[in-house]
């Protein structure tokens, strides 16, 4: 336990400047080039320049966006994988994000006017595709390969029912295709103010519970050996990954991949503390789809690309890198 | 132990007949059908006047109607599913793997980023060209998947599944950001690669036909071989089956079949999986059986998922690719159960 | 159907035998007697299926060669071998569907032509087939739907089709009950007896060995350790060399072979990595 605690110590500080060198790119990359002084002087002076107008309006709100849902997944990829115990699992790939966006997109097109409740909705809808890919999975052994390949079927089935959606009820679904489209571009302060409550406060409650998902990570039996409750810890935790996502996912869209490469880059760096590598992971996913979104914005200047696309090209290796390593 | 002659009685023989001509009966007239629905619906009498070539000003209309637009939609929606409906038959016969299909193992999706690539090199590459380059790219992608889920000599089915996958969607991702960067012209060119027949015209249709006039039938004529191979690499061995040839030979046709299919439908999810399956049930294993059966099923299914999604909320139209999905993932979730035991 | 039976349909000269680099068997020299029913005999993993593999053709040599009736084996177009020579592999596994009949006639395969014609000769063969294995009755049910003996009967009939002068099979009794494996090898005799087969199996069942074989070869340590008549053969020494067994070697009153009654296991086998007592184990739990 030593060594990790101090590699922290390295880690921490490095992580923390590599989100203060992602959100100064962030605001200062884009269609307007502004100098990171510039970003500095105008955060705190705001005035009437278009260099002040444009990070105050776009590139504040969007980095925010991009900051909240990149630690949300981080976080939300590290509990899942550490209360199922299965590297792969990931709110992407366990249809979590598929089935949240599906009830986002039943929630703008039925019930236009509960917009202020669209994260409850999307972790109803999240929490549904969870449940259905565990079921499938738990009736076929819960090898993590089996795992990932029925929630990959059930992210299928949930991205075509809101894309069937999506046509039949054109007009009305035009507010969630930006909504949905898997990317962080035109977020506004009004959809951060909608969304951060639902984000902030599970973040901040994960990053308290480190020591329980130890716990559980040792295995059900071995937990309740050691006096926790581990059934209903072991629900309470997944309950809270899947809420993160879901959150995420009403900010931005779903993002595959981030909430898999994150949570093994922290414990790559840490190990297998959770205490440790939750904070860590937070910091690092933030840092992490800022500079996709960065990245994003430049490849194809002056056209976005959406983010999530430029993720799901990149973390696909990383994946099946991941997936071979598994034994059938 | 006594010998007894064979039974082989006549009526089987009969209901063998049956089931590809019933199921074909079906298909034609789910066509007929199909022909008559659109913006402007077409009564079956008049369909039927325009059909059989009665002279009238009405009839030449709807001739013009039938045979320029809905026809060759007709068409790509009866090839595109049973291309690939035979080619998922003969991957599942070949890598012994019930949960394989054509856009499970990265055969479709490398197909469909080889023709966007192609045509963003090329804009003004011939039609025939095409499938060709899909065949390309569809090996590419196949051969990347078979090595990435060897697990020494043995090919994990589950696992070839999930890499599959895997390897299908970088593909996809990697031709969108492609496409990003076209121009709006080729985007919309190629937006019938997500799995749709919307906008099919005879020269789609033509591109893809001569590919399926002789792989079809080279497949149905390499039944045996697959029959052997679907009894495990040492069993064909021990009957004198030269196994290395006829993988290669029979997942030559199925690749083939599945790229020249992207190009006329795009990806059209999970019929390379169902077909075959319902197929298995109704015609038992052998694939002297099982292929045409399989052909027609997946050639019904598309144009059911397609005339369904025309009807569903016109003019409005939900392409076949996703009806095909809804269907198809759950019955993928069940076969995924099914494998475990 | 009876053919004249060449002396040495089998032959192995030098043969090396392994998976990638790995050797299992090498520098192996043997006959097989044309005519008889030889046994292969030996410990789990001593190689058996291997060499029963590469004596069909399933497995290139690495080293030497394998001469069917005098002719390389693995320089023979596949159908050719597969008229001459039948081999039921261990553990085969068929696709889900696949009835009986329709599995018996793969077993006509290398007769067939391109297109698979079926002629009457063929039908005839079929039928033949499955009433000695007494499967008629089960034609029409999928495989799946039958029990593991029954199951392995329908795959002996399939080699059986093939009605080649020479059959290989790998453990043709395993999952039979007691009158059901003495049912094969009785079969296993008369097609022997009557039609002048030359069969060669791999047994677990020493009795039963001796009892059905003409001749018998003990794999044992990567070479044939003996080759010869069953009743010469079963010693005592025999018995602890190949298998590790301390037994009694008595004779059958009915048949005058000898009959093996086991009653220790003679020496604790070699050191296997990883397991209790290998040098990797110890070392772990020192200090
Ligand atoms: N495909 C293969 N690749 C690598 N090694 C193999 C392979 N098949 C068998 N072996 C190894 O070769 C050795 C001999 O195997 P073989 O199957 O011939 O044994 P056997 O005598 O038939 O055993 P059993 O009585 O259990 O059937 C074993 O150690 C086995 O682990
Ligand atoms: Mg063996």
């Amino acid at each position: 336990m030593n060594r990790p605690h101090r590699w922290a110590l390295l880690w921490y500080p490095a992580a923390a400047a590599l989100l203060a060198a992602a959100s100064l790119l962030s605001l200062g990359s884009g269609a307007l080039h502004i100098a990171p002084e510039e970003v500095l002087r105008v955060l705190q002076s705001p005035d009437d320049s278009r260099e002040s107008l444009a990070v105050w309006t776009l590139r504040f709100p969007r980095t925010l966006a991009a900051g909240l849902a990149g630690a949300a997944l981080g976080v939300s990829g590290l509990l899942l994988q550490g209360v199922t115990r299965n590297p792969l699992a990931d709110p992407g790939i366990l249809g979590v994000e598929a089935g949240a966006a599906l009830a986002l997109m039943l929630s703008v097109v039925f019930f236009p006017g509960l917009g202020s409740l669209s994260v409850p909705f999307a972790f109803g809808g999240g929490l549904l595709a969870a449940a259905l890919t565990l079921g499938f999975a738990a009736r076929s052994g819960f090898s993590p390969l089996r795992l990932a390949l029925s929630g990959v079927a059930v992210a299928a089935l949930c991205s075509a029912v809101t894309r069937s959606i999506q046509i039949l009820w054109e007009d009305r679904a035009q507010a969630a295709l930006v909504l949905l489209n898997g990317s962080v571009a035109g977020r506004t302060w009004e959809d951060l103010a909608r969304v951060w409550p639902w984000l902030a406060l599970p973040l901040a409650l994960a990053l308290l519970l480190g020591s329980r998902v130890n716990l559980l990570a040792l295995g059900e039996d071995v937990a309740r050996s050691l006096g926790a409750q581990a059934g209903r810890e072991l629900l309470g935790l997944s309950l809270l990954g899947v809420l993160l996502a879901a959150g995420a996912v009403a900010l931005t869209g779903p993002l595959g991949y981030v909430g898999l490469v994150v949570p093994h880059l922290a414990r790559g760096l840490l190990g297998r503390d959770h205490r440790l590598t939750l904070p860590l992971a937070a910091m690092l996913g933030a840092a992490l789809l800022m500079l996709a979104d960065v990245a994003a914005r430049l490849i194809n200047a002056p056209a976005e690309t959406p983010v999530g696309l430029l993720i799901a090209a990149l973390g696909t290796p990383f994946f099946i890198l991941l997936a071979r390593r598994i034994r059938a | 132990m006594t010998s007894a002659p064979l039974p082989s009685p006549p009526q089987t023989r009969w209901a063998q007949a049956a089931l590809p001509l019933g199921l074909a009966l079906g298909v034609l007239a789910l066509a007929f059908f199909a022909l008559g629905v659109g913006a402007v619906p077409t009564p079956p009498a008049d369909l039927w006047a325009a059909l059989s070539g009665q002279p009238g000003e009405a009839a030449d209309l709807t001739r013009r109607l039938v045979f320029d637009l809905r026809l060759p939609r007709v068409v790509a929606a009866l090839l595109g599913g049973a291309m690939f409906a035979v080619s998922g038959t003969i991957l599942q016969a070949v890598v012994r793997n019930p949960l394989a299909s054509p856009d499970l193992v990265g055969v479709g999706a490398g197909a469909g980023l080889a023709v966007t690539l192609l045509l963003l090199a090329l804009p003004d590459a011939p039609g025939w060209l095409l499938p060709w380059g899909a065949a390309l790219g569809a090996w590419g992608a196949f051969l990347a998947v078979l090595a990435l889920a060897r697990d020494g000599a043995r090919l994990p089915p589950v696992r070839l599944a999930l890499l599959g996958v895997a390897v299908g969607a970088a593909c996809t991702a990697l031709g969108q950001v492609v496409l990003l960067r076209a121009s709006d012209h080729l985007g919309g060119a190629l937006a019938f690669l997500a799995g749709t027949v919307y906008g099919a015209d005879w020269a789609r249709v033509g591109r893809a036909l001569p590919w399926a006039l002789t792989l079809l039938p080279a497949a149905w004529l390499l039944s045996r071989r697959l029959d052997l191979l679907a009894l495990g690499e040492n069993m064909a061995l021990a009957l004198g089956h030269r196994v290395t040839l006829g993988r290669y030979g029979t997942l030559l046709v199925a690749v083939g079949l599945a790229a020249s299919a992207v190009t006329l439908c795009g990806v059209l999810g999970f019929v390379g999986l169902v077909a075959p399956h319902l197929a298995r049930l109704l015609a038992g294993s052998l694939h002297g059986r099982t292929l045409p059966v399989s052909a027609l099923l997946g050639a019904g299914l598309v144009l059911a998922a397609d005339t369904l999604g025309r009807v569903l909320s016109p003019p409005l139209e939900v392409p076949a690719g996703l009806i095909t999905t809804l269907l198809g993932a759950p019955y993928f979730l069940y076969l995924l159960q099914r494998t475990a035991r | 159907m009876t053919e004249p039976i060449p002396p040495r349909p089998l032959e192995a000269s030098h043969l090396t035998l392994g998976y990638g680099e790995q050797a299992i068997l090498s520098d192996l020299n043997f006959a097989l007697r044309g005519g008889a029913v030889t046994s292969l005999v030996g410990a789990n993993g001593c190689g058996k299926s291997t060499l029963l593999r590469a004596l069909s053709r399933l497995l290139a040599p690495s080293g030497g060669s394998v001469m069917l009736d005098g002719q390389d084996l693995h320089r023979l177009n596949a159908k050719e071998v597969a008229r001459r020579l039948a081999i039921l592999p261990q553990g085969p596994v068929a696709p889900e569907g696949l009835t009986v009949e329709q599995l018996v006639w793969f077993g006509r395969h290398p007769h067939q032509g391109f297109l698979g014609g079926r002629s009457e000769a063929d039908r005839a063969q079929v039928a033949w087939a499955m009433s000695q294995t007494g499967m008629t009755a089960f034609a029409g049910r999928p495989l799946e739907a039958l029990s593991g003996g029954q199951r392995q009967r329908a795959w002996i009939a399939m080699s059986l089709a093939q009605s080649t002068p020479v059959l290989l099979l790998d453990e043709p009794t395993t999952y039979l009950d007691l009158s059901h494996q003495l049912e094969v090898l009785e079969l296993v005799q008369r097609l022997n007896r009557e039609q002048g087969k030359t069969v060669v199996m791999v047994l677990h069942d020493l009795n039963q060995a001796v009892r059905y074989s003409d001749e018998l070869v003990a794999v044992q340590g990567g070479r044939v350790y003996a080759q010869g008549d069953p009743a010469e053969l079963m010693t005592p020494e025999l018995l602890r060399d190949v298998f590790g067994l301390k037994a009694h070697v008595l004779q059958d009153p009915d048949t005058g072979r000898p009959h093996i009654i086991p009653y220790a296991v003679a020496r604790v086998l070699p050191p296997q990595a990883g397991g209790l007592g290998s040098p990797e184990f110890m070392s772990q739990t020192g200090p």
